[in-house]
């Protein structure tokens, strides 16, 4: 159950591109492992900066990765 | 343990605050019980706390935290405001407390009684305050850290 209002697909993105691992993923995005590993878990919600970023290291569109969620 | 270097830090600035506050407290309570310190005394305690401080940094960092820590990213930043928004808080609320405590003490001493805050008690109150703060920030750092 999402601990905010922030969902994302992180996990389901990086394993479709080619198992990239939380390190990988927070060395493309300049953040530490523990805040890809929060981001993961629905416990942080990132900067819009930040949201950007893992959406460009995925390639694809913000929305893609992040969804608003009114639960 | 699943736990970054800077988490590791603020662990180990923790453990230092909480051991030099309690040995601070410990020792000026057996030196005068609060009430009367002189400047010699309060030198010595004070050089004491320092030497303590830095041993207990080099000894614990150099078990424990032989790496640098990593660049601080937005997360860090936001647990680091929490931390300071919290601590700001308890100063503000213990600091309110001591001064209408101060403010009765010398009303009780205009009525003819004696007051316990004197001075030095006053010094020590200060001084709880500031390092409950201090640790009351480290917690709640160390509490969004665990938290994930």
């Amino acid at each position: 159950m999402a601990k905010n209002q922030i969902e994302n697909k992180i996990r389901q993105l990086r394993f479709e591109n080619g198992q990239m691992t939380q390190s990988e993923l927070a060395g493309k995005a300049g953040v530490t492992r523990q805040t890809i590993l929060s981001l993961e878990a629905f416990r942080y919600s990132p900067s819009l900066v930040l949201a950007f970023k893992i959406a460009q290291v995925f390639q694809v569109p913000l929305e893609e990765v992040f969804q608003y969620s009114e639960n | 343990m699943d736990i970054s270097i800077r988490e590791k830090n603020i662990w180990i600035e923790f453990t230092i605050t909480a051991a030099v506050s309690l040995y601070y407290f410990y020792s000026s309570y057996r030196l005068s019980g609060w009430t009367q310190v002189t400047s010699y005394e309060m030198g010595i305690l004070v050089r004491n706390v320092i030497i303590l401080s830095v041993v207990a940094s080099i000894i614990l960092y150099a078990l424990f935290a032989r790496e640098t820590p990593e660049q601080k990213d937005e997360r860090d930043l936001v647990i680091e405001l929490k931390g300071n928004a919290f601590g700001y808080y308890a100063l503000t609320i213990l600091c309110s407390l001591l001064i209408g405590a101060i403010m009765l003490s010398e009303g009780i001493v205009l009525l003819g009684k004696t007051s316990h805050i004197n001075g030095p008690v006053a010094m020590h109150l200060i001084l709880v305050a500031l390092m409950i703060s201090a640790l009351l920030k480290q917690a709640t750092q160390l509490f969004y850290y665990r938290r994930g």
